[in-house]
């Protein structure tokens, strides 16, 4: 993996974060309506609107006030709360560490699920398995994760009582009690998520698995085990790992609906009651950092299929 | 394609249930207030948390609201946005992909940047931060879902139009002087439909889960208006006495985004056979 290409993924990368600050602040000051009155209510006089306007820079050019915001971003000033009374950053801090690991959980849950099934699907093609295997895929994406979080909760928590119902216990404290928690949020979250997973990776090794060099391997006498592992899987697992990194997106959007059902104090909760509230500055704080840990995600994800199929690099 | 589409219908079983399926679902969608039994929002709290029954199909609410009515009129909603987010951002998008995959240069440079930028965006988190502008409500819903499933419509749309213009018939099309809004709109368009009626469907599902978990995070369709996001989060304070409020509103938001992913299915084959099975 040449240098030139960690720096074209890493050029890119900027790129886009600066475009998503361009899109945070725009959506925040140039959508009709007035901040200021929004975040006062009804109750705000004039006065107290425009005092607040003053404050927070609304009556200067709009691209200054946009320098003036990213400026204070990158030093890692992204304002106050206007409900919680503590700084952005600091609400951020508090709670990004358990979202990361909410969705790192499903992640894994989703990757251990999903791979098994899509190998037995692909090398069984059209058997009662792979019908199975289809079917569960489906349903996966069709179901709503927050309702199936709900139904998990229901049978184990509520009606079996093994699991607690919700609620959130930091690894620190009392990691027993941490995974005791995290079980159901992270099942529900994940199972959208594994559904995407089986479909890309069944799909592509059922095309790697009809190649001629897949042909030629067993030709030569290659045990069935090594054609599927070491010549099947390298290049079938490219889409996949592609798939895995472009729906964490969808995993960011599904941690929102699962922090809020099982009460667990993590960003996307944050979100939901800073929009309820129109909390702007926690609004454009949280959008940031999902961004960032996206954009993250994904150039990891760019790197990591350089060096599974150095030819996707030199591309 | 459409010819296809329908030959498959009849030899595939899955494929005929899941559109009869979403005809029910319009038909139920359009004439709710003729078919349903109960009026969706009138409370009765002599009857509240009843389990079903003759009188009730589904049971009844923590106000008494019958279920089935609610959900009946919930449908309605989630036809609404589902069909308003789909055209919305399949005219925006197309136009977009159309402009940008056949002009290309600049115009395609900044659509296409544009669409990476937003796309940057996980979908919930930008239709959140649109809300939180414009407040909650069926409207903002609309917009917010648009504005979040657009980008992946213009990409879409875009890299098609890229295959299909460097035809032979486009290029010849150009040779005999057919002016280019003529060349997009009778040449390329009829090339590009399978791809934007998939998408479609495909968006249609996604705008039904997104109003679902707006609404269930109590960011989307307010209540007491009806929506399947809110009946299962009504349900979920009365799940140990009335587990079926939020049973039945996750089965039936389950089995319509089913019945789409299944028809964007079904039309994919109709349009590229050779996937068939795949």
């Amino acid at each position: 993996m040449g240098v030139l290409y960690l720096a074209k993924r890493l050029g890119w990368m900027l790129f886009i974060l600066f475009g998503s600050t361009v899109v945070i602040f725009l959506v925040i000051h140039v959508i009709p309506g007035d901040p200021a009155r929004a975040m006062l209510g009804p109750q705000g006089t004039p006065e107290a609107v425009e005092t607040l306007r003053r404050e927070l820079g609304l009556n200067d050019p709009l691209w200054q006030q946009y320098l003036i915001w990213v400026g204070r971003a990158l030093t890692g000033n992204l304002g106050h709360s206007i409900l919680l009374s503590k700084s952005v950053l600091e609400l951020l801090g508090e709670r990004v560490t358990t979202t990361l690991l909410l969705s790192l959980y499903a992640l894994i849950l989703a990757v251990l699920i999903a791979l098994p099934i899509s190998v037995m699907s692909a090398t069984r093609r059209n058997t009662i398995g792979d019908h199975v295997g289809r079917l569960v895929v489906l349903i996966g994406l069709a179901m709503p994760s927050f309702w199936f979080g709900l139904m998990l909760m229901l049978l184990f928590s509520v009606r079996l009582g093994w699991l607690p119902v919700f609620g959130y216990v930091s690894p620190l404290d009392d990691l027993g009690q941490h995974f005791s928690h995290m079980v159901l949020p992270a099942v529900a979250l994940g199972s959208g998520y594994a559904a995407m997973i089986m479909e890309t990776t069944r799909n592509s090794l059922v095309d790697v698995l009809n190649q001629d060099y897949i042909r030629t391997a067993r030709a030569g006498g290659l045990a069935e085990r090594l054609v599927l592992w070491k010549y099947a899987m390298r290049n079938a697992l490219i889409p996949t790992v592609t798939v895995i990194g472009i729906q964490i997106g969808y995993l960011m959007s599904g941690a929102i609906v699962i922090e809020n059902l099982f009460a667990i104090p993590g960003i996307g909760r944050l979100m939901v009651n800073a929009v309820l509230s129109r909390d702007y500055p926690v609004v454009q704080g949280t959008m940031l950092t999902v961004v960032f840990v996206f954009a993250f995600a994904n150039l990891c994800v760019d790197l990591l299929c350089a060096a599974i199929d150095p030819r996707t690099a030199r591309e | 394609m459409l010819g296809e589409f329908l030959r498959n219908l009849r030899s595939n079983r899955v494929l005929l249930a899941a559109t009869v399926g979403l005809a029910v679902f319009i038909l139920i969608a359009i004439f709710a207030p003729l078919i349903a039994p109960h009026d969706p929002n009138v409370q009765n709290l002599r009857v509240t948390l009843d389990p079903p029954s003759h009188r009730f199909w589904l049971g009844t609410d923590e106000f008494g609201r019958d279920l089935a009515s609610r959900l009946i009129f919930g449908a309605r909603n989630s036809l609404i946005v589902g069909l308003s987010v789909t055209l919305l951002s399949g005219l925006i998008g197309t136009a977009l992909g159309i402009v940008a995959g056949y002009l290309r240069g600049i115009a395609d440079t900044v659509t296409m940047r544009a669409a990476d930028v937003m796309m940057a965006f996980p979908d919930l988190v930008l239709a959140l931060g649109l809300i939180a502008v414009l407040g909650s409500g069926l409207d903002s819903t609309i917009i917010a879902l648009t504005v979040a499933l657009t980008p992946i419509f213009v990409r879409m749309v875009r890299s098609r139009v890229i295959t299909v213009r460097t035809e032979a018939y486009v290029a010849a099309a150009k040779l005999i002087g057919v002016r280019p809004p003529v060349i997009a709109a009778r040449h390329i368009m009829p090339n590009v439909l399978g791809g934007i009626v998939v998408q479609g469907a495909l968006t249609f599902a996604f705008a039904v889960l997104g109003e679902a978990s707006l609404s269930f995070v109590g960011l989307g369709v307010p209540p007491p208006a009806a929506s399947f996001g809110n009946i299962v989060a009504e349900g979920r304070d009365y799940m140990i006495q009335a587990p079926w409020i939020s049973i039945s509103g996750g089965v039936t938001i389950m089995l319509i985004v089913l019945c789409f992913l299944v028809l964007a299915d079904g039309v994919r084959d109709a349009i590229d056979p050779y996937q068939r099975g795949h």
